[in-house]
């Protein structure tokens, strides 16, 4: 199973805590896993990477969780 | 009046207000132990009265520091006219912090040569804060007070009597009991780092009220007649200590020590206790 399909099997069954966002006390960027996994699916269906610094982050972040849930 | 632990939350942006709610009702909690807490709520953590609760000349706080609020790897913050501003830096971190344990749900206090780390290398009993920015939930709800109960399981853990390794593993545990609620729980719990100056220590063994000195010279005696068990020490570089007046063959003997090591030019090892003579030892 891939990151994507990990992260949209997680948002299905966590849709509460999926859109609760998060935000990183430096930067004040704020964002929810579902936002997230929409930024993953778009960059699969469009084959434009993401550029974004703070969602290239969070991608990691999300990754390295997923591992462990 | 003095006490025991000194919370500081700051509330002055949209990430401080989701440090802030974490210390919500944390004041009473630990009132309702027993403890004496001060708070620096919102427009309350300025710069000056952060240094008037913890300057070690005022020595209004003994025990703990709890911070939740803006960090960086230099300073710790607070607030002032609505604006962040640094209120433990490097420059005073010493001074502020001796002999004091620091606890920070703050960004990165605590990477590598950052202010955690130099208040620990001063004469910081420990500082548990995080190597990188941390993430908070900044609306009010079940994932909120999850976050809540990790970052408060670590303090419940230091007043109920647990060492600082044992609060530590607390703390750890807290988080790993919610990896599966929300990926923050595993953020955070990955770069939180107990600092520390020395093993099994506690807050209420380590601290400003109780403190072991060794090699004093004593340079002077003071004792006010009309009021019983009133007598004073003058201890070269520490100044006046009053004698533990609980019992007048107390106060008698360590005076007639006192008097000895003094005449004698002895060396005197004393146990201080909330800036009382509590044991003397003459050598």
């Amino acid at each position: 199973m891939n990151t994507i399909e990990k992260l949209e099997k997680w948002v299905n069954e966590h849709p509460e805590e999926a859109d609760t966002p998060a935000m990183n006390v430096t930067t004040g960027r704020s964002f929810s896993t579902r936002e997230l996994l929409n930024e993953l699916k778009r960059e699969k269906e469009t084959g434009v990477a993401i550029v974004d610094e703070g969602i290239l982050e969070a991608k990691g972040i999300i990754e390295n969780w997923l591992k462990e849930v | 009046m003095a006490v025991e632990i000194l919370i500081i939350r700051n509330k002055c942006d949209a990430a401080t207000n989701g440090t802030h709610l974490i210390g919500d009702g944390l004041m009473a909690h630990l009132q309702s132990k027993g403890r004496s807490v001060a708070e620096l709520s919102d427009a309350a953590a300025t710069p000056e009265n952060v240094h008037h609760w913890l300057n070690s000349t005022n020595n209004q706080t003994k025990k703990l520091i709890i911070g939740f609020d803006h960090g960086s790897c230099s300073a710790f913050y607070g607030e002032k006219n609505n604006q962040v501003v640094p209120v433990i830096t490097l420059s005073n971190v010493e001074d502020l912090t001796k002999e004091l344990h620091v606890y920070t749900f703050a960004c990165s206090t605590n990477g590598s040569n950052c202010i955690g780390q130099t208040a620990v290398s001063k004469d910081c009993y420990s500082w548990l804060g995080y190597t990188e920015p941390v993430y908070v939930f900044t609306v009010a709800g079940a994932l909120l007070n999850k976050l809540k109960t990790c970052v408060w399981s670590y303090i419940d853990a230091l007043v109920d009597g647990k060492t600082l390794e044992q609060a530590e593993a607390v703390l750890k545990q807290a988080y790993k009991n919610h990896f599966q609620d929300h990926w923050v729980f595993k953020y955070n719990h990955d770069r939180l780092l107990l600092r520390k100056r020395m093993s099994n220590t506690k807050i209420d063994t380590h601290n400003r009220v109780v403190k072991w000195w060794r090699g004093r010279k004593v340079t002077g005696l003071y004792a006010h007649g009309p009021q019983n068990r009133n007598a004073f020490v003058h201890f070269q570089g520490l100044g006046w200590k009053r004698l533990w007046p609980a019992h007048d063959a107390q106060v008698v003997s360590m005076m007639a020590s006192a008097a000895h090591a003094k005449a004698k030019n002895r060396n005197v090892d004393f146990f201080e206790d909330d800036g009382r003579v509590k044991i003397l030892y003459v050598f």
